[in-house]
């Protein structure tokens, strides 16, 4: 298991970053490789949502299920992905003067014939850092701009 | 001398046609000629065309791949125009920018002109302008890559 961390502060108020962060629905738009995140059930975002993935890592396409397993609105979300890489994605929000801070979590772990297509591990994980990094700089950028 | 060279294209244009066109169309997924490696496919291409017809053609071979890559021009294939503008609304909606219709696109987040103009039934021709460095509107743009990407052939 390997694990990448993120933080960063969004100027705007803690409910809308919560809702708009923890729907499935908005993750493509925000998260660099994530491609697709379809079959979202029910709509409601909620412990027990359900959804299907797909994810560039390196440009091999992952693809699997995930699972909503907690949602306590406004302060942390947890998604519990499965499939051709396992991963637990975590983000929690925290009110700063004037905004928002967010940390993202990530555990990660990448099924070992997939990870025998990929160049080094090293170098997914110096990725996977780059995309939580990223994808709280582009949630900056959606929500702030 | 010349044969060297044609066969060093021939090479190069067999990796990328693998690259552009085979794996997404594998994958029944739409085909992206754009960017740096678009225009050099195209110029390639040409230049190959160039090589065995007239070297004159190599003129124009690097005008087209430079005209590419310089408009940040996307030419898809697979996809319908109609299926192009919905992907664009959707690319809006998430990134929470703003769009106003002009004719044959939009203005996104009052920044980036994106001109959308079908070639035939499946193939499409889309020109960026941005006004100024906008955030926003490259990070909608890539969006909009990732939902055309997502159509089905």
């Amino acid at each position: 298991m390997t694990k990448a961390h993120a933080s960063t502060v969004i100027h705007k108020p803690i409910q809308g970053v919560f809702d708009y962060t923890a729907s499935p629905a908005n993750g493509p738009a925000f998260i660099p490789n994530l491609n697709e995140n379809s079959n979202i059930q029910p709509e409601q975002p909620g412990v027990g949502q359900k959804f299907d993935w797909r994810f560039n890592m390196a440009g091999v396409d992952l693809r699997g299920q995930a699972e909503v397993t907690e949602y306590n609105r406004p302060h942390n979300a947890k998604i519990v992905s499965t499939g051709d890489s396992n991963s637990t994605w975590v983000y929690s929000f925290e009110e700063t003067d004037g905004g928002t801070k967010v940390t993202l979590d990530v555990d990660y772990e990448v099924a070992e014939g997939i990870m025998q297509k990929m160049a080094n591990k090293m170098v997914l994980d110096q990725l996977n850092q780059r995309t939580a990094e990223q994808s709280l700089e582009n949630l900056r950028t959606i929500l702030e701009g | 001398m010349q044969m060297i060279i044609t066969i060093a294209l021939l090479v190069l244009l067999i990796l990328l046609f693998a690259h552009l066109l085979i794996l997404p169309l594998s994958k029944k997924r739409p085909v992206f000629i754009k960017g740096f490696e678009g225009s050099f496919f195209i110029l390639v291409f040409l230049a190959i065309i160039a090589a065995i017809i007239h070297p004159i053609l190599y003129i124009f071979a690097i005008v087209i791949g430079i005209f590419i890559y310089y408009t940040e021009s996307w030419i898809i294939y697979g996809v319908s125009k109609e299926n192009i503008g919905n992907a664009l609304d959707k690319a809006v909606l998430v990134s929470r920018a703003t769009s106003i219709k002009i004719a044959n696109g939009y203005e996104v987040d009052g920044n980036m002109l994106v001109k959308i103009n079908s070639l035939s039934l499946r193939v499409c021709y889309i020109q960026y302008k941005s006004k100024a460095g906008s955030k926003k509107a490259e990070l909608t743009k890539d969006i909009f890559r990732k939902f055309i990407q997502n159509y089905y052939i």
